[in-house]
């Protein structure tokens, strides 16, 4: 096992987006081409805003929208990101063309700082605050609109898990758009925009808005704290690994460039959770909820001590802890995290929060599912969390400057 | 006190055991919190006329199976253990090579309890007499694989390999005796001064 241990960063800083927010560019994805904070523009805003009413020190308040890969994934995370599931209401070639010609030239737009064209309240569109527009496509959208074969051998069906509650509620879509931006006046608008504007196309099946932590976990760390207090991010592709991991390689043009994205949404029981002492929550996990610190480490960033023992002899990380159980067994298995919590308050008396786990990678054959089959079978945390939606969409290729998301596709 | 349920614990634990039933009728304990030791096959200190195949522990509350971990070892350190740990609603037993030769035998184990509390501890038993001896044992470890993830081999590493130190897994509780046997004990001390009309039995309860 130690020969084949991938080469991870323990500083998330591609997704967590921790250096983003302390405005730290310089330490970002030397190996990532497009969407790389460096060619984040610093420009204020068009307009009345050199606004930035998160109050966070974010400078790149716009993000490319054209550029070989679509932003929102190696783009730092956005604060507040909405995922909107959708169906073609009438799932043709055409239509399927038609409602991505419309979503690129929207995004086109309000991810500059512009309002949509007919936007009806164009003063929302002017602090995009990091605002990124992304789009998915489910098999359904290749399925119904007869064009199953030109569905790409990356964009697996994820299949069932012994642990998953799944609700026909959060289910598979034709389409997925994910919006982001630090700003949720300016998140809200632009969801509003792009949905009104598919409106005689599409319809909107659910909407999931998450949102994450503006502080780093603690002073330096690279990762934020979820809604269980955890620093969570901290394992992510390094620079040298991120485009083997991420993006797709072969395939047609509107395919090489892209990725896949696998959105579970997972509910957190917490009152349950609140029962275990602190010990047990960090044998649990894997590390100390303070520091992040893998248990026997001291800091966020040291390696996982796997092999250790206590004085008594008993593995430190224990053999079902999350990290050791989810911790890639090899290069291929890796993934690209980027979740965001969700709290809908209560339900039938008890939290409604938890997790929008995204993650992207190449090909979730060799990564995702086995990993997440490895967890289904013996993740100790598995009792306090259950899967109950679940998607995945390949994410296109970035559409060039005059050009459209999944162009050559359905047209 | 310490995670380790030291000789007196169990001791005193022993004694909880065979006043238990009476304890029932007398008085209702609370419910006991985090698991606690309450007995094993070996019994902790015992001398045997022949190792045995499985080591099993016993709890006086219900396991969560969560972060369970058990291994027997060798004089040397050597894992002896030949199977993963089966946690059972208030056990958890293991499989051991029962060709090891006579010597010391030290089981460490970790489980946590319903109540979200996780305590780890050890005790010996001696192999008085074997059919094995030293050379005919295979190489201890082989087999061993407590672990059901990818790492399974790592789990158990042999000995040898460098301990960090032990994590206090009650720390929020304070120190004093472990509150697993607290109530247990007071009601007996309770139950021994009723029974001997000893007004000194405030002796008892620290
Ligand atoms: C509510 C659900 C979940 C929570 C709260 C959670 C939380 C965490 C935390 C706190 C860590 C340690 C810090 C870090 O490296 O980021 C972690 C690590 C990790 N998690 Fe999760 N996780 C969840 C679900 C999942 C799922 C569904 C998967 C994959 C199928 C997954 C995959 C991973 C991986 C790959 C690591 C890094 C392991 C390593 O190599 O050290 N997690 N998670
Ligand atoms: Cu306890």
């Amino acid at each position: 096992m130690t020969d084949s241990r991938p080469t991870l960063t323990r500083r998330g800083m591609l997704a967590a987006g921790g250096a983003a927010i302390l405005g730290a560019a310089g330490g970002y994805a030397v190996g990532v081409r497009q969407n790389t904070p460096a060619e984040i523009s610093t420009a204020p805003p068009p307009g009345p805003a050199e606004v930035m009413p998160t109050g966070q020190a974010r400078v790149p308040a716009i993000v490319p929208f054209h550029g070989s890969h679509q932003a929102g994934v190696s783009s730092p995370s956005a604060l507040h990101q909405t995922f909107i599931g959708l169906d073609l209401l009438e799932a043709t070639p055409d239509n399927a063309d038609a409602a991505l010609r419309l979503v690129s030239d929207d995004a086109a737009r309000l991810t500059q700082g512009q309002p949509a064209l007919g936007d009806t309240e164009p003063e929302l569109a002017v602090n995009p605050a990091g605002l990124t527009v992304t789009v998915g496509l489910g098999r359904p959208l290749f399925e119904r609109a007869g064009r199953s074969g030109q569905i790409p051998p990356e964009l697996a069906d994820i299949p069932p898990f012994s642990t998953d509650r799944l609700e026909d509620r959060w289910s598979q879509t034709d389409l997925l758009l994910q919006v982001g931006s630090d700003d949720p006046l300016t998140l809200a608008h632009s969801v509003r925009m792009l949905t009104k504007d598919l409106s005689t196309l599409t319809r909107v099946v659910w909407t999931q808005p998450g949102f994450r932590s503006p502080a780093p976990a603690s002073p330096g760390s690279g990762a934020t704290r979820n809604l269980m207090g955890q620093v969570d991010g901290i394992v992510n592709p390094e620079q040298e690994t991120f485009d083997s991991t991420v993006w797709i390689a072969d395939g047609p043009p509107w395919a090489r460039g892209g990725t896949v994205v696998v959105l579970r949404r997972i509910r957190m029981h917490m009152d349950e959770w609140d029962i275990l002492d602190r010990a047990t929550q960090e044998t649990v996990i894997g590390r100390e909820v303070a520091t992040g610190a893998p248990l026997g480490g001291e800091h966020e960033t040291d390696p996982v001590p796997f092999d250790a023992v206590d004085d008594l002899g008993l593995p430190v990380i224990p053999h079902d802890a999350h990290i050791r159980v989810a911790h890639a067994a090899s290069n291929e298995e890796m993934i690209l995290r980027r979740p965001y919590s969700y709290d809908n308050g209560m339900l039938n008396g008890t939290n409604d929060v938890g997790l929008l786990f995204a993650a992207y990678m190449r090909d979730p054959r060799v990564s995702f599912i086995p990993m997440q089959a490895r967890i289904a079978e013996s993740d100790a945390f598995n009792r306090w969390n259950t899967t109950i939606g679940s998607s995945t969409y390949v994410i296109p290729a970035g559409a060039g400057e005059g050009g459209y998301v999944g162009a050559g596709l359905f047209a | 006190m310490s995670t380790r349920p030291g000789p007196r614990r169990l001791a005193s634990l022993a004694v909880a055991l065979l006043i238990a039933p009476v304890l029932a009728l007398v008085a209702p304990s609370p419910a006991l919190g985090h698991s606690s030791q309450i007995g094993s096959s070996p019994d902790a200190g015992a001398v045997l006329d022949a190792p045995p195949e499985s080591v099993v522990v016993e709890f006086d509350s219900a396991l969560l199976d969560v972060g369970t971990a058990i291994v027997v070892r060798d004089a040397n350190g050597a894992s002896i253990t030949t199977s993963a740990p089966l946690v059972e609603r208030t056990s958890i037993s293991v499989e051991v090579d029962p060709r090891v030769p006579a010597g010391e035998y030290t089981v460490a184990y970790r489980v946590a309890s319903v109540d979200g509390h996780t305590i780890e501890s050890s005790f010996t038993y001696t192999v008085a007499r074997s059919d094995h001896s030293a050379e005919a044992v295979p190489s201890a470890g082989v087999a061993a694989s407590p672990a059901r993830s990818d790492h399974s081999a790592e789990a158990v590493p042999p000995a040898g390999v460098a301990a960090s130190p032990a994590r206090s897994d009650h720390s929020a509780e304070g120190s004093g005796s472990g509150p697993g046997w607290l109530p247990v004990a007071a009601a007996v001390g309770v139950l021994v001064a009723l029974t001997l009309g000893v007004a000194g039995a405030i002796a008892l309860r620290r």
